[in-house]
């Protein structure tokens, strides 16, 4: 189980790198959200691995760790506004410019 | 307990709330209420610097749960310092927003604007790690909106770079505070602080991972070499009176690594030692380098000045760089005056390029319309950036020297040297703009004159006249400030962390 | 947070449809062309009948909250969804014509009520909320959470509600400028007249 959860995280991450790195804007924004899966499962698990717990205290059993829960809560919600936001604005960009890729070549920066 | 700590937070959001459901359509009401809600602003961060001054920290219990469990806000005399500093700062930005009507270029500005101070707020009062991820992105989102305010190709292009870095750092954000809530159960700063020297040693490597996560991400908001990509293209690009306010933003980033440099992982902590400064100061010596080799070379006015902005935080991270009470004030007097400094450029900036056809620094152009005016102000600007006599950059450079002198062999050299190329730069931009346009006898249209926009900017050389004549008084608060945060007792204290209440 | 992200877009787009090289490049991408029962006229009441349906799972989703997974966020979002499926069976502008709030007042709405229900806690010891729940408490202070947190979590609900449809708004104004097509009637085939009009806004 762990094995599993550490490789799915690994991969998750590395996709989310690779595609991050790429020159058009939608393989970034699918990065990102790769990323902020891999993120969101790290976080998770933080509070350790545990199967079939309540997430709350219980008298005298053991419980699921319920903070990470709530923190992966909140980072889900920022990222899915932030991906929201950056797919409209590359749409933008694609709009204003005429095409998608993420650099500036070295006339528009100079303007 | 004060209710008024979490008040820089809940009034911008109320306000915001206000504007976006009742006066979307009439810009001159968002305007009062804008300006008022910063006047408050101003005033509860007045108070609660008196409060901070007065008393030892104070902690606010959201939802009155007890420290570790719940989100605390803590006010101490850094946070009520760089309160202070965004509030006065945010006024002049706003004035000048009205007077150069920047704000009616697009949807929003006053709303989004009172959202990022509500983020950067949050960010200096929260003593909550995960809390802080939270304001951070608040800031961030608020600040997407406002570096795009008003549209345009390049400015919606380097808006996409702005926001797939910092997500990215957001992301690294996200994994840091895991692994360390991993490692301890417990993302409170204060309980960290308490915790973390007690952690066994198996866990110190993990640990080290994670601080040094966590410093990647405040060196990205903090602009700092090998991270510093997004901010010429972000600054030059955005609205000037954005870049102005844009200013405190990079300031969130030196005072993250200021509270996790003094209170989560001090120097005296065995796992991560000294790691944090080895890292900083030839980090900080670089950005200093680029910062200012930057201003050489670079081909527009705003550009420029975002490099001055780069070359500033370096010297800032220099002075931080040393975690020593004596540097830590010298940094935070040098924090105050760059911001200001800073954001005094973007708004000369962006007067200057608004009244020229283009922001070109390599052909001169007809003067511009009021130019002696501009010309003294921008002259104060690149005095007091630069770090010359009389204004308060000179007594700031001087601290950070001072502060450094055991050391002197590498680090005088570096900020007297990038202080001379800074004053080449102003002195070329300067006469190419002032100068050189005079010589092509051609008149300049004229402009309505902006009374508000010129008292904006006057508010901000004021407010570096201010820090420099009150430089006596101002340092003396800041010994106190940073032997404060060397004894992070009653920090802890004030969180009252475990204790029956 | 997300009302926030949904303020930015709309500023974004609203930027946007003003630029003229953008509007210029937006009618040159023109839509292919579509089949003819865009609006099929099951579809539309099948969202008709669930639209009802899934406001109620989101009240409930919404009162469960406090207890059980659930709360404002999601119910919000279930609202957005219910709203969303009578935009895909009918149309954006069929659908938005029959709004009667703008999706600006739910944010802000959103974000006071979230605001206004912690500074109500300002006033300390506030009578809390006739609690019609008799679950056992395991934390303390929980009733005065609860009423606050109800309160508060009607603000998240009204702003990601708000967010959501504002975003998608934002989105659906900028696909009519490349020349897509509008119906005013609610499907496709309108027994009584021919109001299927082309090319209007």
């Amino acid at each position: 189980m762990e094995l599993l959860v550490a490789a799915a995280i690994g991969l998750l991450t590395s996709v989310g790198i690779y595609l991050t790195l790429r020159l058009r804007t939608f393989p970034v924004i699918l990065g990102l959200t790769f990323l902020s899966y891999a993120v969101n499962l790290f976080i998770f698990i933080a509070g350790r691995l545990s199967i079939s717990l309540p997430p709350i205290i219980a008298k005298g059993a053991s419980y699921a760790d319920p903070l990470p829960q709530a923190l992966v809560l909140t980072a889900i919600v920022i990222s899915f506004g932030m991906t929201a936001v950056m797919v409209i604005m590359s749409l933008g960009a694609f709009l204003e410019a005429g095409h998608d890729e993420v650099d500036m070549s070295d006339d528009e920066d100079r303007t | 307990m004060s209710h008024w700590i979490i008040a820089p937070v809940v009034l911008p959001a109320i306000l915001a709330g206000l504007m976006v459901m009742l006066m979307r359509h009439d810009l001159g009401l968002q305007r009062i209420f804008s300006v008022a809600g910063v006047l408050a602003l101003n005033a509860i961060a007045g108070a609660l610097l008196w409060a901070a001054t007065t008393a030892p920290p104070e902690a606010y219990f959201l939802g009155n749960w007890p420290a570790p469990f719940g989100i605390i806000l803590v006010l101490d005399r850094l946070s009520a310092m760089m309160l202070m500093l965004l509030s006065a700062l945010a006024l002049p930005v706003v004035l000048y927003a009205i007077g150069s009507n920047w704000d009616a270029r697009g949807a929003h500005f006053h709303p989004l604007m009172l959202f990022l101070l509500m983020g950067i707020a949050g960010a200096f009062l929260t003593g909550d790690a995960f809390n802080l991820f939270v304001f951070f992105e608040v800031l961030l989102i608020a600040s997407y909106g406002l570096m795009i305010h008003g549209g345009g190709q390049d400015r919606t292009r380097a808006g996409i770079q702005y926001i797939a870095f910092n997500l990215v750092g957001s992301s690294l954000f996200l994994f840091a505070l895991a692994t360390i809530y991993g490692i301890t159960g417990t993302l409170n700063m204060a309980d960290l602080a308490v915790k973390l020297p007690s952690l066994p040693e198996s866990e110190t490597g993990l640990l080290r991972v994670a601080a040094v996560l966590l410093i990647l991400v405040f060196a990205i908001k903090g602009a700092l070499v090998p991270l510093q990509f997004w901010l010429p293209g972000t600054y030059a690009n955005a609205p000037g009176v954005v870049a102005a306010l844009f200013a405190v933003m990079t300031k969130v980033g030196a005072y993250a690594i200021i509270r996790f440099g003094t209170l989560v992982f001090p120097t005296s902590l065995a796992a991560t030692g000294p790691m944090l400064a080895d890292l900083l100061l030839p980090a900080a010596l670089v950005t200093l380098a680029v910062g200012s080799i930057g201003v050489l070379g670079a081909s527009t006015l705003p550009r420029l000045v975002a490099f001055a902005a780069i070359a500033s935080m370096g010297t800032a991270f220099i002075a931080i760089a040393a975690f020593t009470p004596a540097t830590m004030s010298a940094a935070l007097y040098y924090i105050l005056h760059s911001t200001l400094a800073t954001a005094l450029l973007f708004l000369i900036a962006d007067m200057v390029t608004r009244r020229r056809a283009h922001a070109s620094l390599r052909a001169s152009d007809p003067p511009i319309a009021g130019s002696g005016l501009v010309a003294a102000l921008f002259m104060a600007g690149a005095v007091a950036m630069a770090g010359m006599p009389p204004l308060s950059g000179f007594i700031g450079k001087l601290l950070v020297l001072q502060a450094w002198r055991d050391h002197a062999t590498i680090i005088w050299p570096a900020i007297l040297i990038s202080s001379f190329l800074l004053i080449l730069g102003f002195a070329r931009a300067g006469s190419l703009l002032f100068w050189k346009a005079h010589a092509l006898q051609e008149e300049g249209e004229d402009r309505p004159p902006e009374p508000l926009a010129f008292t904006a900017i006057g508010a901000v050389v004021a407010g570096l006249v201010a820090l420099t004549l009150l430089a006596g008084p101002v340092t003396g608060w800041m010994d106190a400030t940073a032997a404060a945060l060397y004894d992070p007792l009653p920090y802890v204290d004030a969180t009252q962390l475990y204790e029956d209440r | 947070m997300l009302g926030i992200a949904a303020l930015v877009i709309f500023a974004l787009s609203e930027t946007l449809l003003r630029s003229p090289a953008v509007n210029s490049r937006l009618a040159t991408l023109t839509m292919e062309k579509r089949a003819g029962d865009r609006h099929p006229m099951m579809l539309v009441i099948g969202t008709r009948f669930l639209l009802p349906v899934a406001m109620m799972v989101g009240v409930y989703i919404y009162l469960r909250g406090h207890n059980l997974p659930g709360g404002g966020f999601v119910a919000g979002l279930i609202f957005a969804i219910a709203y969303l499926m009578q935009y895909m069976a009918s149309g954006y502008v069929w659908s938005y014509d029959r709004q009667r709030y703008e999706h600006h007042a739910l944010i802000g709405w959103g974000v006071l009520i979230a605001s206004l229900a912690g500074v109500g806690a300002w006033f300390g010891g506030l009578p809390f909320l006739t609690s019609g729940y008799d679950y056992v408490h395991l934390w303390p202070l929980e009733e005065f959470e609860l009423a606050t947190a109800a309160i508060f979590d009607l603000g998240v609900f009204l702003c990601v509600l708000g967010a959501i449809l504002l975003s998608l708004a934002s989105l659906s104004r900028m696909a009519l400028r490349t020349g897509e097509t509008v119906n005013l009637a609610p499907f496709d085939i309108d027994p009584s007249a021919d109001a299927t009009t082309k090319g209007v806004r």
